[in-house]
Protein backbone atom coordinates (compact mmCIF):
# COMPACT_ATOMS: atom_id res chain seq x y z
CA UNK A 1 0.00 0.00 0.00
CA UNK A 2 2.82 2.37 1.13
CA UNK A 3 4.37 1.60 -1.97
CA UNK A 4 1.69 2.51 -4.17
CA UNK A 5 1.35 6.22 -2.78
CA UNK A 6 5.43 6.45 -3.33
CA UNK A 7 5.00 5.30 -7.10
CA UNK A 8 6.11 8.67 -9.21
CA UNK A 9 2.59 7.48 -11.08
CA UNK A 10 0.81 8.61 -8.04
CA UNK A 11 2.64 12.33 -7.80
CA UNK A 12 2.12 12.85 -11.47
CA UNK A 13 -1.78 12.33 -10.73
CA UNK A 14 -1.55 14.43 -7.88
CA UNK A 15 0.24 16.91 -10.32
CA UNK A 16 -2.17 17.17 -12.76
CA UNK A 17 -4.92 17.52 -10.15
CA UNK A 18 -3.06 20.51 -8.96
CA UNK A 19 -3.01 21.81 -12.65
CA UNK A 20 -6.90 21.50 -13.39
CA UNK A 21 -7.15 23.05 -9.82
CA UNK A 22 -5.03 26.37 -10.75
CA UNK A 23 -6.85 25.97 -14.25
CA UNK A 24 -10.22 26.06 -12.23
CA UNK A 25 -8.98 28.85 -9.99
CA UNK A 26 -7.94 31.14 -12.88
CA UNK A 27 -10.86 31.22 -14.67
CA UNK A 28 -12.62 31.71 -11.74
CA UNK A 29 -10.82 35.18 -10.94
CA UNK A 30 -11.62 35.49 -14.98
CA UNK A 31 -15.16 35.14 -14.24
CA UNK A 32 -14.83 37.38 -11.36
CA UNK A 33 -13.35 40.37 -13.24
CA UNK A 34 -15.85 39.99 -16.64
CA UNK A 35 -19.20 41.34 -17.12
CA UNK A 36 -22.27 39.21 -16.28
CA UNK A 37 -24.52 40.68 -18.46
CA UNK A 38 -24.46 41.88 -21.89
CA UNK A 39 -25.75 44.63 -23.80
CA UNK A 40 -29.86 45.03 -25.39
CA UNK A 41 -30.73 47.19 -28.47
CA UNK A 42 -32.68 49.90 -26.77
CA UNK A 43 -35.94 50.28 -28.69
CA UNK A 44 -37.55 53.08 -29.38
CA UNK A 45 -40.16 54.67 -30.20
CA UNK A 46 -41.59 54.00 -33.63
CA UNK A 47 -41.42 56.34 -36.84
CA UNK A 48 -45.39 56.49 -36.74
CA UNK A 49 -45.46 59.79 -34.42
CA UNK A 50 -47.41 61.81 -32.55
CA UNK A 51 -47.34 64.46 -35.66
CA UNK A 52 -50.92 65.77 -36.52
CA UNK A 53 -51.35 68.45 -39.07
CA UNK A 54 -53.32 71.37 -38.16
CA UNK A 55 -55.17 72.46 -41.22
CA UNK A 56 -54.58 76.33 -40.12
CA UNK A 57 -55.31 77.44 -43.95
CA UNK A 58 -59.08 76.42 -43.71
CA UNK A 59 -59.63 78.26 -40.07
CA UNK A 60 -58.21 81.26 -41.47
CA UNK A 61 -60.80 81.25 -43.99
CA UNK A 62 -63.32 80.50 -41.18
CA UNK A 63 -61.83 83.48 -40.15
CA UNK A 64 -62.32 85.97 -42.51
CA UNK A 65 -66.13 84.76 -42.88
CA UNK A 66 -66.46 85.84 -39.76
CA UNK A 67 -66.84 89.42 -40.01
CA UNK A 68 -68.84 90.79 -37.79
CA UNK A 69 -67.32 90.17 -34.62
CA UNK A 70 -68.43 90.30 -31.08
CA UNK A 71 -66.54 93.19 -29.32
CA UNK A 72 -64.25 90.89 -26.54
CA UNK A 73 -63.44 91.88 -23.21
CA UNK A 74 -60.06 92.49 -22.70
CA UNK A 75 -58.96 90.85 -18.90
CA UNK A 76 -56.98 92.64 -16.68
CA UNK A 77 -54.13 90.60 -15.54
CA UNK A 78 -50.29 90.65 -15.17
CA UNK A 79 -47.84 90.95 -18.15
CA UNK A 80 -45.72 87.91 -19.03
CA UNK A 81 -42.38 88.91 -19.85
CA UNK A 82 -40.79 86.15 -21.39
CA UNK A 83 -43.07 85.49 -23.70
CA UNK A 84 -44.22 86.70 -27.58
CA UNK A 85 -47.43 86.23 -28.94
CA UNK A 86 -46.76 85.84 -32.46
CA UNK A 87 -50.42 85.27 -33.85
CA UNK A 88 -53.73 84.26 -32.90
CA UNK A 89 -57.18 83.15 -33.88
CA UNK A 90 -60.56 82.22 -31.98
CA UNK A 91 -62.92 84.12 -29.78
CA UNK A 92 -63.30 83.65 -25.66
CA UNK A 93 -62.25 79.90 -25.58
CA UNK A 94 -62.66 78.70 -28.40
CA UNK A 95 -58.75 79.32 -30.56
CA UNK A 96 -55.07 79.07 -31.16
CA UNK A 97 -52.66 81.29 -29.99
CA UNK A 98 -48.79 80.58 -31.74
CA UNK A 99 -46.40 81.96 -29.24
CA UNK A 100 -42.55 81.68 -28.57
CA UNK A 101 -40.38 81.79 -25.81
CA UNK A 102 -38.12 85.82 -26.09
CA UNK A 103 -34.78 83.83 -26.02
CA UNK A 104 -36.01 81.12 -28.75
CA UNK A 105 -38.29 83.70 -30.71
CA UNK A 106 -37.77 81.36 -33.90
CA UNK A 107 -39.15 78.57 -31.99
CA UNK A 108 -43.09 78.84 -31.85
CA UNK A 109 -45.69 76.84 -30.77
CA UNK A 110 -49.62 76.10 -31.40
CA UNK A 111 -51.58 76.56 -28.17
CA UNK A 112 -55.17 75.81 -27.54
CA UNK A 113 -57.32 77.39 -24.94
CA UNK A 114 -56.74 75.00 -22.41
CA UNK A 115 -52.91 73.78 -23.09
CA UNK A 116 -49.89 74.73 -21.07
CA UNK A 117 -46.85 76.91 -22.60
CA UNK A 118 -44.21 77.51 -19.85
CA UNK A 119 -46.35 76.60 -17.13
CA UNK A 120 -48.50 79.39 -18.08
CA UNK A 121 -52.01 77.68 -18.77
CA UNK A 122 -54.11 79.41 -22.00
CA UNK A 123 -57.68 80.45 -21.02
CA UNK A 124 -58.89 82.68 -23.38
CA UNK A 125 -58.70 84.53 -26.42
CA UNK A 126 -59.13 87.89 -26.90
CA UNK A 127 -59.17 90.77 -30.09
CA UNK A 128 -54.93 91.63 -29.94
CA UNK A 129 -53.81 89.29 -26.50
CA UNK A 130 -54.35 86.39 -24.72
CA UNK A 131 -55.25 85.47 -21.15
CA UNK A 132 -52.86 82.69 -19.75
CA UNK A 133 -53.50 81.68 -16.36
CA UNK A 134 -50.75 80.37 -13.59
CA UNK A 135 -51.21 79.74 -10.08
CA UNK A 136 -55.00 81.43 -10.09
CA UNK A 137 -53.72 84.30 -11.05
CA UNK A 138 -54.25 86.12 -14.94
CA UNK A 139 -51.03 87.11 -17.27
CA UNK A 140 -51.70 89.09 -19.91
CA UNK A 141 -49.71 88.49 -23.42
CA UNK A 142 -50.25 91.03 -26.55
CA UNK A 143 -49.83 89.99 -30.00
CA UNK A 144 -46.42 91.24 -31.00
CA UNK A 145 -46.27 94.47 -33.25
CA UNK A 146 -43.74 95.95 -35.16
CA UNK A 147 -41.59 98.64 -34.18
CA UNK A 148 -43.59 101.60 -35.40
CA UNK A 149 -46.83 101.58 -33.36
CA UNK A 150 -49.79 100.88 -35.90
CA UNK A 151 -52.92 102.76 -35.21
CA UNK A 152 -55.87 101.35 -33.67
CA UNK A 153 -57.76 101.12 -37.17
CA UNK A 154 -54.92 98.79 -38.83
CA UNK A 155 -54.72 96.48 -36.50
CA UNK A 156 -56.99 93.96 -37.58
CA UNK A 157 -55.44 93.91 -40.51
CA UNK A 158 -52.04 93.49 -39.10
CA UNK A 159 -53.44 90.65 -37.43
CA UNK A 160 -55.00 89.14 -40.65
CA UNK A 161 -51.57 89.79 -41.99
CA UNK A 162 -49.47 87.39 -39.68
CA UNK A 163 -52.09 85.18 -39.96
CA UNK A 164 -51.37 84.62 -43.60
CA UNK A 165 -47.93 84.60 -43.34
CA UNK A 166 -48.22 81.86 -40.97
CA UNK A 167 -50.22 80.33 -43.58
CA UNK A 168 -47.72 80.63 -45.81
CA UNK A 169 -44.99 79.12 -43.43
CA UNK A 170 -47.23 76.24 -43.57
CA UNK A 171 -46.22 74.59 -46.83
CA UNK A 172 -49.30 73.04 -48.77
CA UNK A 173 -49.85 69.36 -48.57
CA UNK A 174 -48.22 67.92 -51.46
CA UNK A 175 -49.25 64.96 -52.89
CA UNK A 176 -47.58 61.67 -53.04
CA UNK A 177 -48.73 58.65 -54.84
CA UNK A 178 -48.71 55.23 -53.15
CA UNK A 179 -47.16 53.62 -56.57
CA UNK A 180 -44.42 55.93 -56.47
CA UNK A 181 -43.21 54.95 -53.14
CA UNK A 182 -43.79 51.31 -53.95
CA UNK A 183 -41.12 51.91 -57.01
CA UNK A 184 -38.62 53.08 -55.21
CA UNK A 185 -38.99 50.40 -52.00
CA UNK A 186 -38.35 47.63 -54.90
CA UNK A 187 -35.88 49.79 -56.58
CA UNK A 188 -33.66 51.23 -53.65
CA UNK A 189 -31.02 51.24 -55.95
CA UNK A 190 -32.51 54.07 -58.34
CA UNK A 191 -32.81 55.89 -54.65
CA UNK A 192 -29.31 56.75 -54.84
CA UNK A 193 -29.14 57.47 -58.56
CA UNK A 194 -31.62 59.74 -58.39
CA UNK A 195 -30.47 61.13 -54.67
CA UNK A 196 -27.31 61.82 -52.87
CA UNK A 197 -27.80 62.16 -49.41
CA UNK A 198 -25.03 62.29 -46.71
CA UNK A 199 -25.04 62.84 -42.14
CA UNK A 200 -23.96 66.29 -41.22
CA UNK A 201 -22.73 66.28 -37.67
CA UNK A 202 -22.18 69.20 -35.47
CA UNK A 203 -19.68 68.79 -32.49
CA UNK A 204 -19.46 64.67 -33.59
CA UNK A 205 -23.20 64.23 -33.15
CA UNK A 206 -25.32 63.89 -36.62
CA UNK A 207 -27.81 66.54 -36.50
CA UNK A 208 -29.42 66.22 -40.37
CA UNK A 209 -28.93 64.52 -43.50
CA UNK A 210 -27.27 66.86 -46.42
CA UNK A 211 -28.33 66.94 -50.05
CA UNK A 212 -25.94 67.15 -52.03
CA UNK A 213 -27.28 66.07 -55.15
CA UNK A 214 -30.70 65.28 -56.74
CA UNK A 215 -31.68 64.64 -60.18
CA UNK A 216 -33.86 67.20 -61.67
CA UNK A 217 -36.06 64.84 -63.48
CA UNK A 218 -36.76 63.03 -60.38
CA UNK A 219 -39.26 62.46 -57.86
CA UNK A 220 -37.66 63.54 -55.31
CA UNK A 221 -37.13 66.79 -57.31
CA UNK A 222 -40.50 67.33 -57.59
CA UNK A 223 -41.34 66.98 -54.15
CA UNK A 224 -39.90 70.78 -53.25
CA UNK A 225 -36.36 69.13 -52.05
CA UNK A 226 -33.12 70.91 -53.62
CA UNK A 227 -29.24 70.20 -53.35
CA UNK A 228 -27.96 71.89 -50.00
CA UNK A 229 -31.58 70.98 -47.87
CA UNK A 230 -30.29 69.83 -44.69
CA UNK A 231 -33.80 67.49 -43.41
CA UNK A 232 -33.38 67.67 -39.86
CA UNK A 233 -36.55 66.00 -38.93
CA UNK A 234 -39.53 63.47 -40.16
CA UNK A 235 -42.62 63.28 -38.94
CA UNK A 236 -41.32 64.61 -35.60
CA UNK A 237 -38.37 62.14 -35.07
CA UNK A 238 -35.11 64.39 -34.87
CA UNK A 239 -32.79 62.64 -37.81
CA UNK A 240 -29.88 62.46 -35.44
CA UNK A 241 -28.92 58.77 -36.40
CA UNK A 242 -29.18 56.30 -39.52
CA UNK A 243 -30.89 54.09 -37.36
CA UNK A 244 -34.06 56.96 -37.61
CA UNK A 245 -33.44 57.84 -41.31
CA UNK A 246 -33.93 53.99 -41.79
CA UNK A 247 -36.54 53.64 -39.39
CA UNK A 248 -38.30 55.76 -41.95
CA UNK A 249 -37.50 53.87 -45.28
CA UNK A 250 -38.68 50.64 -43.12
CA UNK A 251 -41.89 51.93 -42.28
CA UNK A 252 -42.97 53.89 -45.22
CA UNK A 253 -45.75 51.99 -46.51
CA UNK A 254 -47.20 52.42 -43.30
CA UNK A 255 -47.36 56.46 -43.23
CA UNK A 256 -49.94 58.43 -44.73
CA UNK A 257 -48.76 61.48 -44.49
CA UNK A 258 -45.27 62.86 -43.80
CA UNK A 259 -43.54 66.13 -42.53
CA UNK A 260 -40.09 66.78 -43.76
CA UNK A 261 -38.30 70.09 -41.30
CA UNK A 262 -35.74 71.20 -43.84
CA UNK A 263 -32.84 73.60 -43.02
CA UNK A 264 -32.53 75.75 -46.20
CA UNK A 265 -30.56 79.05 -46.49
CA UNK A 266 -30.02 78.50 -42.29
CA UNK A 267 -34.24 79.02 -42.25
CA UNK A 268 -36.30 75.70 -41.10
CA UNK A 269 -39.13 75.09 -43.49
CA UNK A 270 -41.67 72.45 -43.27
CA UNK A 271 -42.54 70.17 -45.95
CA UNK A 272 -45.93 68.24 -45.69
CA UNK A 273 -46.95 65.20 -48.10
CA UNK A 274 -50.05 62.92 -48.70
CA UNK A 275 -49.26 59.74 -49.56
CA UNK A 276 -52.42 58.43 -51.77
CA UNK B 1 14.80 12.81 -18.77
CA UNK B 2 12.67 12.54 -21.95
CA UNK B 3 10.00 11.25 -19.51
CA UNK B 4 10.39 14.60 -16.97
CA UNK B 5 10.20 16.55 -19.91
CA UNK B 6 7.11 14.88 -21.42
CA UNK B 7 5.41 14.89 -18.11
CA UNK B 8 6.18 18.64 -18.35
CA UNK B 9 4.63 19.12 -21.30
CA UNK B 10 1.62 16.70 -20.63
CA UNK B 11 1.01 18.93 -17.49
CA UNK B 12 1.27 22.35 -19.65
CA UNK B 13 -0.94 21.19 -22.42
CA UNK B 14 -3.31 19.51 -19.51
CA UNK B 15 -3.71 23.24 -18.31
CA UNK B 16 -4.12 24.98 -21.45
CA UNK B 17 -7.05 22.66 -21.85
CA UNK B 18 -8.44 22.83 -18.60
CA UNK B 19 -8.17 26.43 -18.72
CA UNK B 20 -9.71 26.63 -22.05
CA UNK B 21 -12.66 23.88 -20.87
CA UNK B 22 -13.01 26.60 -17.38
CA UNK B 23 -13.05 29.77 -19.03
CA UNK B 24 -16.26 31.37 -18.37
CA UNK B 25 -17.36 31.56 -22.41
CA UNK B 26 -20.57 33.03 -21.56
CA UNK B 27 -18.97 35.94 -19.85
CA UNK B 28 -16.54 36.87 -21.72
CA UNK B 29 -18.76 37.15 -24.73
CA UNK B 30 -20.47 39.60 -23.05
CA UNK B 31 -17.13 41.10 -22.82
CA UNK B 32 -17.01 41.18 -26.38
CA UNK B 33 -20.64 42.35 -26.64
CA UNK B 34 -19.03 45.24 -24.44
CA UNK B 35 -16.62 46.21 -26.75
CA UNK B 36 -18.19 45.73 -30.27
CA UNK B 37 -21.07 47.82 -28.45
CA UNK B 38 -18.29 50.76 -28.23
CA UNK B 39 -18.44 50.72 -32.23
CA UNK B 40 -21.99 50.72 -32.58
CA UNK B 41 -22.27 46.97 -33.09
CA UNK B 42 -25.22 45.57 -30.80
CA UNK B 43 -25.89 41.39 -30.68
CA UNK B 44 -29.67 41.26 -28.75
CA UNK B 45 -32.19 38.51 -28.30
CA UNK B 46 -29.50 35.68 -28.43
CA UNK B 47 -29.63 32.40 -26.49
CA UNK B 48 -25.71 32.11 -25.49
CA UNK B 49 -25.07 28.60 -23.75
CA UNK B 50 -21.09 27.44 -22.52
CA UNK B 51 -20.26 23.78 -23.19
CA UNK B 52 -17.13 23.24 -22.11
CA UNK B 53 -14.95 23.89 -25.10
CA UNK B 54 -17.51 25.20 -27.22
CA UNK B 55 -19.55 27.85 -26.91
CA UNK B 56 -23.50 28.56 -29.05
CA UNK B 57 -25.50 31.25 -29.80
CA UNK B 58 -28.41 30.98 -31.24
CA UNK B 59 -31.54 33.42 -32.71
CA UNK B 60 -28.92 36.63 -32.68
CA UNK B 61 -30.37 40.02 -34.08
CA UNK B 62 -27.14 41.82 -35.44
CA UNK B 63 -27.50 45.82 -35.08
CA UNK B 64 -25.37 48.26 -36.04
CA UNK B 65 -25.31 51.55 -35.85
CA UNK B 66 -29.17 50.58 -34.05
CA UNK B 67 -29.96 49.83 -37.48
CA UNK B 68 -31.07 45.93 -37.19
CA UNK B 69 -28.48 44.56 -39.58
CA UNK B 70 -29.23 40.74 -39.73
CA UNK B 71 -30.11 37.66 -37.81
CA UNK B 72 -28.25 34.80 -36.92
CA UNK B 73 -29.93 31.29 -36.65
CA UNK B 74 -26.72 29.46 -34.92
CA UNK B 75 -23.03 30.20 -34.34
CA UNK B 76 -20.69 27.73 -32.38
CA UNK B 77 -17.34 28.27 -31.37
CA UNK B 78 -15.30 25.39 -31.00
CA UNK B 79 -11.58 25.71 -29.00
CA UNK B 80 -9.56 22.87 -29.33
CA UNK B 81 -6.34 24.44 -28.58
CA UNK B 82 -4.28 23.81 -32.23
CA UNK B 83 -7.59 23.56 -34.04
CA UNK B 84 -10.44 26.72 -33.38
CA UNK B 85 -13.13 27.35 -35.30
CA UNK B 86 -15.83 29.37 -35.78
CA UNK B 87 -19.27 27.82 -37.41
CA UNK B 88 -22.36 29.98 -38.34
CA UNK B 89 -25.68 28.85 -39.93
CA UNK B 90 -28.21 30.83 -41.63
CA UNK B 91 -27.52 34.93 -41.76
CA UNK B 92 -30.46 36.60 -43.00
CA UNK B 93 -29.39 40.30 -43.83
CA UNK B 94 -31.97 43.23 -43.22
CA UNK B 95 -34.24 43.83 -46.21
CA UNK B 96 -32.88 47.66 -46.53
CA UNK B 97 -29.51 45.70 -47.55
CA UNK B 98 -31.19 43.92 -50.07
CA UNK B 99 -29.75 46.29 -52.85
CA UNK B 100 -26.67 45.37 -52.13
CA UNK B 101 -26.19 41.68 -51.39
CA UNK B 102 -28.48 38.69 -51.88
CA UNK B 103 -29.86 38.49 -48.06
CA UNK B 104 -29.17 35.05 -47.17
CA UNK B 105 -25.85 33.42 -46.17
CA UNK B 106 -26.22 29.65 -45.53
CA UNK B 107 -22.79 29.01 -43.54
CA UNK B 108 -19.39 31.02 -42.66
CA UNK B 109 -16.89 29.08 -41.30
CA UNK B 110 -13.91 30.87 -39.91
CA UNK B 111 -11.01 28.63 -38.90
CA UNK B 112 -7.74 29.22 -37.08
CA UNK B 113 -5.25 26.06 -36.35
CA UNK B 114 -1.72 25.72 -35.75
CA UNK B 115 -1.39 24.66 -39.34
CA UNK B 116 -1.73 27.61 -40.42
CA UNK B 117 -0.42 29.89 -37.26
CA UNK B 118 -0.06 32.96 -39.57
CA UNK B 119 -3.75 33.20 -40.79
CA UNK B 120 -7.04 33.13 -40.14
CA UNK B 121 -8.70 31.43 -43.19
CA UNK B 122 -12.66 32.08 -43.86
CA UNK B 123 -14.81 30.27 -45.86
CA UNK B 124 -18.85 31.10 -46.74
CA UNK B 125 -21.30 30.07 -49.27
CA UNK B 126 -25.02 31.65 -49.90
CA UNK B 127 -27.10 33.06 -52.32
CA UNK B 128 -24.81 35.38 -53.53
CA UNK B 129 -22.40 32.17 -54.60
CA UNK B 130 -19.09 30.69 -52.53
CA UNK B 131 -16.41 32.59 -51.65
CA UNK B 132 -12.83 31.76 -49.78
CA UNK B 133 -10.25 33.75 -48.04
CA UNK B 134 -7.91 34.11 -45.21
CA UNK B 135 -6.71 37.31 -42.65
CA UNK B 136 -2.90 37.23 -43.16
CA UNK B 137 -1.92 38.14 -39.36
CA UNK B 138 0.89 39.31 -40.20
CA UNK B 139 0.25 41.89 -43.20
CA UNK B 140 -3.18 42.66 -41.32
CA UNK B 141 -4.63 41.71 -45.27
CA UNK B 142 -8.21 39.88 -45.77
CA UNK B 143 -8.29 38.46 -49.19
CA UNK B 144 -11.47 37.20 -50.66
CA UNK B 145 -11.84 35.04 -53.43
CA UNK B 146 -15.78 34.96 -55.02
CA UNK B 147 -17.45 32.79 -57.03
CA UNK B 148 -20.76 34.69 -57.46
CA UNK B 149 -23.93 33.30 -58.20
CA UNK B 150 -26.00 33.67 -61.20
CA UNK B 151 -28.30 36.01 -58.80
CA UNK B 152 -24.97 37.85 -57.85
CA UNK B 153 -24.22 38.32 -61.62
CA UNK B 154 -27.53 39.38 -62.84
CA UNK B 155 -28.87 41.39 -59.85
CA UNK B 156 -26.02 43.05 -58.09
CA UNK B 157 -23.38 43.40 -60.74
CA UNK B 158 -22.98 47.29 -58.73
CA UNK B 159 -21.30 45.06 -55.72
CA UNK B 160 -19.82 42.93 -57.92
CA UNK B 161 -17.89 46.03 -59.36
CA UNK B 162 -15.70 46.16 -55.64
CA UNK B 163 -14.45 43.24 -56.90
CA UNK B 164 -11.58 42.95 -59.13
CA UNK B 165 -12.28 40.37 -61.54
CA UNK B 166 -9.97 37.23 -62.42
CA UNK B 167 -9.29 35.47 -65.52
CA UNK B 168 -11.22 32.79 -64.33
CA UNK B 169 -14.59 33.83 -64.01
CA UNK B 170 -13.84 34.58 -60.36
CA UNK B 171 -13.62 37.61 -58.46
CA UNK B 172 -11.32 38.99 -55.58
CA UNK B 173 -11.53 41.49 -52.94
CA UNK B 174 -8.11 42.37 -51.00
CA UNK B 175 -7.63 44.95 -48.16
CA UNK B 176 -5.62 46.40 -45.63
CA UNK B 177 -6.06 47.32 -42.41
Amino acid sequence: MLKVFNTPFLNFIIASLVVVFVAKLLSLVAWWYLPKQGVELQSQEGIQPKYRRIVFNSMLEMQKVKKEEKKRKKSSGINITNMVLKGLYGNDKNGFAIVALRSKIKETSLIAVGESFSGYKLSSINLDSVVFTKNSKDYILELLKPKQQLQSGKRREQKVSYSEAVAAELAKPREVTRNDITYYAKNPRQIWKDISIREVKKKGKIYGFKIYKINSRSKFAKLGLRRGDIIIRANNVDLTSYKAAFDLYNHINEIDTMQLVILRDNEEKELVYEIH
Amino acid sequence: MVKSIGKFFFLIFLFLAMFLFFLPKENLYFFAEKELAKKGVVISKEEVKDKGFRFEMHHAHLSVSSIESAVVSDLSLSLYLFYNKLHIDSIYLASSLKSFLPLAIKEVDVIYSVLNPLAVEIETKGDFGKAKGDFSLVDKKLTIILQPSKLMRQKYRGTLRNFKKLKNGEYSYVKSF
